[in-house]
Order: structure tokens, then C-alpha cells, then sequence
């Protein structure tokens, strides 16, 4: 008894002196301070760096905490801290903060990393390597990408609205599932479709847009009144992009030069950091007028190996949301007979694709099935009988299907599996896959792939014809 | 050689032998051995009665002033002495110690000895004695009519809906009151001297046909062993019964209330009632009865199982969140959801100590505030809980001595303990929550599973009277662990007693 005891507190004592002699308190590296030594960076931004010499620009940002008294006096809402650092490498930069930063970087608490488009034009897993190997790190960290403006400035941008950006991130992303333009995906994703040589990857993308108060917004959603295919290009790659931006330059020059000499201040410090094209109508400068700036995530970026290839967005990034079900809910709004608009709400879709195999060629059949309710009738038509619920129900599938094809047609132009088809194939045949693989990339170009929709309408909650059906005009 | 030893031993055979020959000479029951063995003290009274008014006939009557009730000794010893016919009639001592022995005096309780030290005991304890010098024969009457405490309500142990009486110092009150609630012939109340200068009667309470004997002989034994001056405290009892006297946890139940006392002598357990202490105490003690009260039993079985959770969660809370809180702060910020964690950034901005200083101090400021607030008279009691919710709460925070989280921590620590029903079990909680605070301040979550697996080491070795602590979860064949463990079923699942005590008869209520 008293030889256990004895033993036992030997044990403790010799291991609290081990872990003690590891601590150099003169030079502490990582020491466990206290808690507030640490600087929990909630979003980090990583830029190409303009000068010579630095290969790269991080942008982390915190909440600043101000010493004031025990009692929690908050003011209006939380100052954010911003800190910006250039280096080599991602570890070198990470590393710079300690150079001019009294606090301690944390990384346990990040949330957001924001990925600028320079960046991942290159090689983002050449960046993201030191995310995923640092052990304090979380893998379940959303990576964003930032359009059209560096991260930076997007960062930044919260300060002109007296609002935390992270805030701001925190909200869009929650609200993800009002219309399923896009999904949320996490390093721990990122890391197994990258790790995927069959697959391509898609990241989100965010971008800034200033407003006008007077601007009308464009519908951003496919339904019948905008007809799929025709107005803003929703899905294209980089180099189309930029090809459209010429044009559009060119057109909105003349325009600008108007709209500049009425505006009297010169650009703001964002101005400067802009690394896109200099073009005023995608500019976020601060005027006289008073944009808004609002975030606009809407679509993917598609991946080409581990290099930026262009973006999706709008029907076509939900269109790839029915394929890949990702969708939570959304809005497709049809026409009735009379040409008037009902609006749906999708409750829950799934899809599952199932691979045919012809000798040693794949067909794909994707089969999405989903069920909506009726949310609004703008009319006082009663379409409730078996005809008019069955058009609708044609109709609604068409708008999915079209949303869907439309993807599948960009994913086999640019030859990017994004679908999931190559992990279809695998599992469903996995010793075929070992011969299909080895040519996959032709396969998947001339691959016939196939969609079919099936849906239901469930329910109309609280009153079911509209008011004023029963008489009124027919 | 030789020689010389049997000289030596004859030598002390003579000194042997001319002890006894004194010693029987002093110990003969007479007046002249017990004013010499009583000495000097001016309250034992000496009355010398001469029966009849005849100097052929005297008998001495000697009691302890304050002790006795004087007016039983009047009316139901002298009394009758002088005016019994007999007595009055007869010649001779002898036929008068007969006629005693008889029953001419009206005192009920009568024992005849003629032992120096018996009688010598028994007046201590309050009992008047006749005594007949000539023929070293006493009758010694339990005339007993000191003042004691009427019986109120439980101090320390409150009772919502229940019966409010609890023990008192009177050793034969509290036997009665066990009595009067356990009313079967079985109820064997074995009796004990125990001290050498306090010779204080102990009594070893239990039911004939429930209790095991190995139990009851193991207990017999251990009282019986102890060997020491004065038997004034519990601790000497508690440490006498106690298998590991290294451990700080309790291995003796003890309680005031003689409701919990017979429901646990009904259970199988073995009761102890000691003369001067108003505590019984119970053996074997497991971890499962001092987080039990009889509270439990009076309200529904739902409310007091979900009650009794939350004993245990306090339990749990009021050892280990201090541990918790230093630990993950220091170590493992990571592990805290990111607006708790920004929160207490926050609130710690620009506090002068760390987190591990200003929890040790505030953990040793309550103990000290507690022990202090025992001591405190009535009449100051208001004014130092002002100063303590001041000093310690407001100021210190305000002065950023101290974080305001940690305060809050520390106060729920100290709420929480409070929930524990038994108070040595609450005191050795209190060790271990300093104990494991420091293992989290040196290693972290680490340090806390070392603090952790430490103490269950500690519950699962101990053992009391063959039973162990940990009963019913651990030894017991895996037989009723949920059974008035957590919950408390309905009392018309409380069929047999509990396994680990190996009673004789098993079976509570039903056929």
C-alpha cells in the first residue's frame, strides 16, 4: 500500500518535471500563456504581393479587444483588428506576424480562408499545404474564393460599413440554403476531391458588388420569364472572361468617363489594391453617393487539376447543385395556363446516378427527384385539378432539367468531372473502373450522359385556391 | 546463579502476592475503599441512615449531586426504607438485604453487586447506591435525573416532510427512540464501555434475522479493541471502524436523524449509538449512501430520481470545473466554442494574474471564507458576508485582480458542493478540487484525466466491513446497479435488500 503510493507520486513528480524542463521561459515559443495573449484570427486572406520581393500577402482579422472595465460596456458592435503581413511561403508569412504583432497568432478559431483568384489561377494546393498540415488548424474550415477584388479589400470592406466582415461572411453562408446557389465546402473537402486525380474540384465563390440605391437587381435565378442560355453568361472559364470583360470595357469607357468627371473625391485606399481589371462598373470605390457594398456568393469556381478555370453561377451552379444533391431549398417559378406565375418551393431533391455500361464505355442516367410546395399563386385562377397540377409538375421539370443539362454541357466542354461521375463508376464498378480510368479523360468529353426528373407537389400551406377564384375573371 | 534467580523469582512472587492481599484488601466493597477511590470531590454525597434509628443497623446512601433525581430517591428509596413494617421490624443487616433483595422498596430498577469498581462506575453514572458497609453488598437504584437537551430538530439535516426528531446526548433517549421506531423483539441493542477515563457506554444496534453476523462481529471486534483515554470525539470511533485510515474519503455513515438510522438497520447495516454524541453511526459506508438523504423516499419517484442526477452532476462539477476551466484556457483554447472563447478574451483584457494564479487564490479565499464563516457570532455573521460579497466579488473584479468568469466558476463550484448531502464526504471533495486544479494547472486536459483516474483509483480500492465503497457497481455480480443508485424506482420495485450486504433474509415486501 504505502510502496504503490510511493511509486505513484514518483511517477507524477518525475512527469511534471519533464513537461516543466521543456519550457524555456526566456525565449517561449509556445508556451500555454493565457488566454488573452492569444490573437484568434477568425478569417485569413491570402493575396499575390505586388513588390518584388515577397511571393505573398496574408490578411488575417480578429476582434479588437478593448481594455476597458469588468462591466461588458459594448459599444456599437465589434472593431475588427486587420493585420497584414507579406513572405515567401505560407509557414515564412505566418511566421512575419510575430515581427510587429504583441499577441500571439492562434489559428484554432479560424473559420474562413479566402482564397483571392491570382492565387488560385496558379496552384491553390501549394498554398493550402500548410493549412492542412498544421496541427492548429481545423479541417473544417470554409475555403471561399474571392472574385474580381484581392482579399484583402474584401476584407477591409467591412470597415467602410461599420461592420465585422466575418459577421457578414457568417450571415451569407448561413443563408446558403434559401437558394442553393452554392455549397459549402470545407478543407476537409478540399483535400479529398483535390487528393481525387479524376475528379474536379469546386470551391465557392464570393465577390463584392456595389450597388446603387436606385439600380434594379436582376432576377438571379433561371425561371421561365428569363430563358436559360440567353442574357448574363453564368457559366464561363477565365479566359472567356476576360475576352467579355474587353468588350464590356470597351462599351462602358465611353459611358465612365461621363460618370467620373460628376464625381468629385478620388478612389479610396481599396482603389489601389484592386488587382483586377481597373473597369468602374465592377470598382468598389467609395463615392459621394453612397454605394452599398453587398456580398454576392453566387456559384462555384471550377477547378481544372489544381488551377482556377473559370466560375459558374447562378442557374448553372444550382443546376450542378441538383446533380451533386446539395440542394436544401430553393424557388422555381413556373407558368400556368394563363400565362401567370406560380412559385414553388423545393423541399427536398436527391439524385443518384447510375452508370450503364456498354462493353467498356459508361453511360450515365442521373435521376433527380425532388418535392416542391406550392408557395404563391399570382392569380385567382383555382389550378387545383388533376390537369393543371400535372402541367405544372411537366413544367417544373423541365426548368431542372434544363438547369442540370446546361451544367453537364459546360462540365463536358471544359472536360471537368465535377459531377461525380468517375466515383459513380468506381463504386458501382469498380474492377470496369480499372480499365475505364486509364482513358478517362476522352471517356468523360464524348460520354452520353442522360437526366431524368420526377418530382411531386406536396402541400399549399394555409389556404389552397387564391382568393377570389371561385367567381372573378376566366 | 540458580540460586540467585529463584530468590529473584521468589522475590517477586512475594511482591505478587502481598499486591493481591492489598488489592483485595482495597477492593472490598465497603465505605472507607469508595471515599478513598472518590477522594476529595465535594459533589458525591455520603448519607449515612441508621434503619430504625438503631446504630446496630446502619446502610449509607451515596449519590452524585446533580446527577440524580433527587426526588425519586426520596420517595421511592429512603421512603419506603423507613417506613416499610419489615423493615422497621428486623434485627440484622442480612435479613434487611433480604428483604430488599425481595423487593420492599418501590424503585423499579434494582441490582444488587459487590464489586468496588461496578459500584464505583454506576454512581458516576448517575445511579444512587445503597450500601451496606459491613456486608460489602450494595443495591445500586438507576435513579438518573441529570438535564439534557430536549429533543429538536435536526440541525444540519433539514427536513422538508418528515420526522423532525433527531438524537440528543442522552444515550438511553436515543436507544429509546431507535426503539420506538423499530418495534420487533429482533432489535438487539448490545451494550459496551468503551474509554478508560470516560467510560462511555456504546451500543451495537442491530436486527437478529437481517444482519449478517460477519458484519456485526467484525464491529464487535473492532470496538472492542479500542484502548484509549477518553472517547469525547467521533473520530476515534469513526478511525477504530474505518479499513484505510490513509484515505480522506469517509468509510462511516453518520447522521442525526434516527429515521435514516433505522431505515438503514432495516436495510442490513449495523447501527452504533455512543453516550454523549448525538450521532449514529452506520457501517458498512458506501459511496452510494452519502449521496442519499431520506428526502428522496418522501417525494415522487420521478422528482427525486431526476434530483438525485442532478447530486451527482453537482458532484462531478464541484470537484473538477475549476480543473476544467484553468486547464482548457491555458492549454487547449481550441476546444472552446469561438464566442465563448472570444467572450473571455475579452473579459481577461489587461487582469493583472493569470488564469491559474487567480483560480488557486479565489478556491483558497472561499475555504478560508467558509471555515471562517463557522466561527463567526450571530451577531457579526451579516456583516462579514457583506465584506466577503464585496471584497471578493465587486472589487477584486472591478480592480482586475480577477477575471469576472472565474468568480462565477468558483461560486458554482461552491454551490455545487453544497448539494452533496453528507458533510466529511463534501470535505474530502474539497481536497480533491485543489488537487485537481493543480493537475490541470501543470498538464492540462492531461493533467485532469491523471486527476481523474486518480480519485477512481481511490473510490474503487476502498473497502468497509468486506463491502465495497463502490457497491453496487463494483463486486456485486452486476446485480441491481440502477436499482436506488441514480434513480429512485417506485417503492414497489424495492423488493430484496441490497446484494452487497449479504443479508440473512433478502426479501423487503411482496410473498
Amino acid at each position: 500500500m504505502k510502496k504503490d503510493l510511493v511509486l505513484i507520486f514518483l511517477i507524477i513528480v518525475s512527469g511534471v518535471v519533464f513537461f516543466m524542463s521543456l519550457f524555456d521561459f526566456k525565449n517561449p515559443i509556445n508556451i500555454p500563456g493565457n488566454i488573452e495573449q492569444n490573437y484568434f484570427v477568425l478569417a485569413v486572406g491570402i493575396d499575390k504581393a505586388n513588390d518584388g520581393v515577397n511571393k505573398f500577402k496574408l490578411t488575417a482579422i480578429g476582434e479588437k479587444f478593448n481594455a476597458t472595465s469588468g462591466d461588458t460596456s459594448s459599444t456599437s458592435g465589434k472593431s475588427a483588428e486587420i493585420v497584414t503581413v507579406d513572405g515567401n511561403t505560407m509557414f515564412e508569412t505566418v511566421r512575419n506576424f510575430a515581427l510587429f504583432k504583441s499577441k500571439s497568432v492562434f489559428w484554432g478559431h479560424i473559420k474562413y480562408i479566402l482564397i483571392s483568384e491570382e492565387v488560385a489561377k496558379e496552384n491553390i494546393l501549394d498554398i493550402l499545404d500548410f493549412f492542412i498540415r498544421d496541427h492548429e488548424l481545423r479541417f473544417d474550415t470554409t475555403i471561399v474564393i474571392v472574385k474580381d477584388t484581392s482579399a484583402e479589400s474584401f476584407i477591409r470592406s467591412g470597415e467602410q460599413i461599420k461592420q465585422f466582415t466575418v459577421d457578414l461572411l457568417d450571415g451569407v453562408f448561413h443563408n446558403i440554403g434559401k437558394l442553393s446557389l452554392t455549397y459549402e465546402i470545407r478543407l476537409s473537402d478540399v483535400m479529398q476531391t483535390f487528393n481525387n486525380v479524376y475528379c474536379s474540384a469546386y470551391i465557392p465563390a464570393i465577390s463584392m458588388v456595389s450597388r446603387k440605391n436606385d439600380e434594379i437587381s436582376t432576377s438571379k435565378v433561371g425561371n421561365s420569364t428569363v430563358p436559360i442560355g440567353g442574357g448574363k453568361p453564368v457559366g464561363t472559364t477565365l479566359a472567356e472572361e476576360n475576352i467579355l470583360k474587353e468588350e464590356i470595357n470597351s462599351e462602358s469607357d465611353s459611358k465612365s468617363k461621363e460618370e467620373d468627371s460628376s464625381k468629385s473625391d478620388s478612389s479610396s485606399n481599396q482603389g489601389d489594391n484592386l488587382q483586377s481589371s481597373g473597369s468602374t462598373p465592377k470598382d468598389s470605390t467609395s463615392t459621394k453617393e453612397k454605394d452599398i457594398l453587398y456580398l454576392n456568393l453566387n456559384g462555384f469556381a471550377v477547378f481544372d487539376g489544381v488551377k482556377l478555370l473559370g466560375y459558374v453561377s447562378d442557374y448553372m451552379a444550382r443546376g450542378l447543385n441538383w446533380i451533386n444533391s446539395n440542394i436544401v431549398s430553393t424557388i422555381i417559378v413556373v407558368k400556368d395556363e394563363k400565362e401567370k406565375d406560380v412559385s414553388m418551393e423545393v423541399i427536398n431533391s436527391s439524385s443518384k446516378i447510375k452508370i450503364d455500361l456498354d462493353g467498356n464505355i459508361p453511360q450515365a442516367s442521373i435521376n433527380i427527384n425532388f418535392s416542391t410546395n406550392i408557395g404563391e399563386v399570382m392569380s385567382q385562377d383555382n389550378i387545383f385539378n388533376e390537369v393543371e397540377l400535372s402541367k405544372i409538375i411537366e413544367k417544373q421539370n423541365d426548368i431542372v432539367k434544363k438547369e442540370a443539362e446546361s451544367i453537364i454541357e459546360f462540365a463536358q466542354k471544359n472536360n471537368l468531372d465535377i459531377l461525380g461521375i468517375s466515383d459513380a463508376i468506381y463504386h458501382q464498378h469498380p474492377l470496369k473502373w480499372d480499365i475505364i480510368k486509364e482513358n478517362w479523360k476522352e471517356t468523360f468529353k464524348t460520354m452520353e450522359i442522360t437526366v431524368n426528373v420526377q418530382s411531386n407537389v406536396n402541400r399549399t400551406y394555409h389556404i389552397r385556391q387564391p382568393i377570389r377564384s371561385e367567381s372573378g375573371d376566366k | 546463579m540458580k540460586l540467585n534467580i529463584v530468590k529473584h523469582i521468589k522475590k517477586k512472587e512475594k511482591k505478587v502476592i502481598e499486591k493481591q492481599q492489598n488489592q483485595d484488601k482495597n477492593t472490598l466493597l465497603n465505605i472507607e475503599n469508595l471515599k478513598n477511590l472518590f477522594g476529595s470531590s465535594q459533589d458525591i454525597k455520603y448519607r449515612e441512615i441508621l434503619i430504625n434509628s438503631d446504630s446496630a443497623l446502619p446502610v449509607n446512601l451515596i449519590y452524585v449531586d446533580g446527577l440524580v433525581n433527587s426526588s425519586d430517591i426520596s420517595n421511592y428509596v429512603v421512603k419506603p426504607l423507613i417506613e416499610n413494617q419489615k423493615i422497621s421490624e428486623s434485627k440484622n443487616l442480612d435479613e434487611i438485604i433480604k428483604l430488599i433483595q425481595d423487593g420492599a422498596l418501590y424503585y423499579s430498577s434494582q441490582t444488587i453487586s459487590n464489586d468496588l469498581n461496578m459500584v464505583a462506575s454506576e454512581i458516576t453514572s448517575g445511579s444512587s447506591v445503597l450500601l451496606f458497609s459491613d456486608q460489602n453488598t450494595a443495591f445500586i437504584f438507576d435513579t438518573k435525573g441529570f438535564d439534557k437537551r430536549s429533543m429538536m430538530e435536526p440541525t444540519i439535516e433539514n427536513v422538508n416532510k418528515g420526522p423532525k426528531d433527531s438524537f440528543i446526548e442522552n444515550f438511553r433517549s436515543n436507544t429509546a427512540l431507535v426503539r420506538r421506531k423499530i418495534k420487533v423483539p429482533d432489535l438487539i441493542i448490545e451494550q459496551m464501555t468503551i474509554g478508560l477515563r470516560t467510560q462511555t457506554s456504546v451500543a451495537l444496534v442491530s436486527i437478529k434475522s437481517i444482519t449478517n453476523d460477519e458484519i456485526l462481529n467484525l464491529a464487535r471486534d473492532r470496538l472492542k479493541s479500542i484502548n484509549v483515554d477518553n472517547l469525547l470525539t467521533t473520530s476515534i470511533i469513526e478511525d477504530a471502524l474505518s479499513d484505510n485510515l490513509n484515505s480522506s474519503l469517509p468509510q462511516v455513515s453518520s447522521t442525526e436523524r434516527p429515521d435514516k438510522f433505522c431505515a438503514d438497520i432495516i436495510e442490513g447495516r449495523v447501527g452504533i449509538i455512543i453516550d454523549g454524541l448525538p450521532i449514529g453511526f452506520i457501517v458498512p459506508g458506501t459511496f452510494n449512501q452519502f449521496m442519499q438523504t431520506p428526502e428522496d423516499y418522501s417525494r415522487k419517484f420521478m422528482v427525486s430520481s431526476f434530483i438525485r442526477v442532478i447530486r451527482y452532476i453537482s458532484l462531478v462539477l464541484a470537484i473538477f470545473l475549476p480543473a476544467l476551466y484553468v486547464a482548457v484556457t491555458t492549454f487547449h483554447p481550441e476546444m472552446i466554442p469561438t464566442n465563448v472563447v472570444l467572450f473571455i478574451a475579452k473579459s481577461r483584457e489587461g487582469v493583472a494574474f493569470p488564469v491559474a494564479v487567480e483560480a488557486l487564490a479565489l478556491i483558497i479565499s472561499f475555504e478560508i471564507l467558509f471555515e471562517a464563516g463557522l466561527r463567526i457570532p450571530k451577531s457579526v455573521g451579516q456583516t462579514v458576508s457583506i465584506v466577503g460579497t464585496l471584497v471578493v466579488g465587486q472589487a477584486a473584479v472591478e480592480a482586475k485582480l480577477v477575471s469576472p468568469s472565474i468568480v462565477v466558476i468558483v461560486a458554482i463550484t461552491a454551490i455545487a458542493s453544497f448539494t452533496i448531502p453528507n458533510q466529511d464526504f463534501s470535505n474530502a471533495v474539497r481536497l480533491w478540487r485543489i488537487t485537481s486544479t493543480i493537475f490541470g494547472i501543470f498538464l492540462g486536459l492531461l493533467g485532469l484525466v491523471i486527476a481523474i483516474l486518480l480519485l477512481v483509483f481511490e473510490f474503487c480500492k476502498l473497502e468497509s466491513f468486506g463491502v465495497s465503497y463502490m457497491a453496487p457497481f463494483v463486486g456485486n455480480d452486476g446485480k441491481d446497479i440502477m436499482k436506488d443508485t441514480f434513480f429512485r424506482l417506485p417503492s414497489n420495485s424495492n423488493k430484496t435488500r441490497p446484494n452487497c450486504l449479504k443479508t440473512k433474509d433478502a426479501k423487503r415486501q411482496g410473498d
